[in-house]
């Protein structure tokens, strides 16, 4: 009995270590999945690039292509989250 | 000199590929090229040392204190596919060709007889800590030495002339049993 308990707390243990390493080595990837739901989510592809998702990806590098989308109406919001990003880098 | 003995056998005398045959899939897999069969050896180094450690340390003090030995495969399941998920998060984003050229044989790691293999025979033998790090490293090297060589004679092999109906897998099963008969001595 004793040992399905410790079986249990240990499979828990090793799950959350696999959730933290993967939150640590992909954060890249939740950025634009953030930047992602700020977009209007219509994937018009009136920006050129296809999706909001692949608006998203090329944001992360350039943010004056945000000005490619025509329909966004929180430009100011989305252009304040990158550009917080980039300072807490420096 | 017991541990040179064992890691020699470990090695050469009872090679976990060509004498136990364990893990021959991803042996055959991942064994087409030069480079993708250095990978699949060395995640599989990696995967087989850690979990040696964590298993038996495991079953020295949860297991055999709890009198709970029973679970022992079940444990040292999860230990192995815990480690393997780590080692494809870490070959993701460090190694991405790597990850893109393995693919399907990364995470089929977690259900390779030879990594489990390894880690029974440790614990079967009743080898202490060391004893068993140094079976799982002779097993591992006997492993990516193998894997190395048979990609070699293979991308060799892809490069002659040989029946339409033996390309790919079929030569390969036919080198392997030839290397394996060398192994066990027979020629």
């Amino acid at each position: 009995m004793i040992g399905v308990l410790l079986f249990t707390l240990i499979a828990f243990v090793l799950s959350i270590m696999i959730v933290f390493l993967n939150h640590v080595l992909f954060k890249r990837r939740r950025k634009v999945d953030i930047i992602e739901q700020m977009l209007p989510g219509y994937n018009c592809g009136m920006c050129g690039f296809g999706s909001c998702l692949g608006m998203a990806v090329k944001l992360l590098s350039d943010y004056s292509l945000i000005n490619n989308c025509k329909i966004c109406k929180n430009k100011d919001e989305i252009i304040k989250y990158l550009g917080d990003d980039k300072n807490e880098k420096k | 000199m017991e541990m040179f003995t064992i890691f020699t056998t470990a090695l050469i005398a009872e090679n976990i590929i060509l004498t136990k045959f364990l893990g021959i899939c991803s042996f055959i897999g991942s064994s087409n090229k030069e480079k993708n069969a250095l990978g699949m050896g060395i995640t599989v180094t990696f995967v087989v040392l850690i979990s040696t450690i964590f298993t038996y340390l495991i079953n020295k003090y949860i297991l055999i204190p709890t009198n709970s030995t029973y679970l022992q495969t079940l444990f040292f399941i999860l230990v192995i596919a815990c480690f393997v998920q780590i080692t494809e998060l870490i070959t993701k984003k460090y190694f991405n060709n790597l990850y893109k050229s393995l693919g399907i044989y990364l995470p089929l790691i977690t259900t390779n007889c030879a990594v489990f293999g390894i880690i029974l025979t440790n614990i079967n033998m009743n080898y202490d800590f060391i004893t068993s790090i140094i079976n799982s490293l002779g097993s591992c090297i006997g492993f990516v030495f193998v894997i190395y060589v048979f990609s070699l004679i293979r991308e060799k092999i892809d490069k002659n002339n040989i029946i339409n109906s033996l390309k790919g897998v079929p030569i390969a099963l036919i080198t392997a049993g030839i290397m394996a008969l060398i192994f066990s001595r027979i020629i």
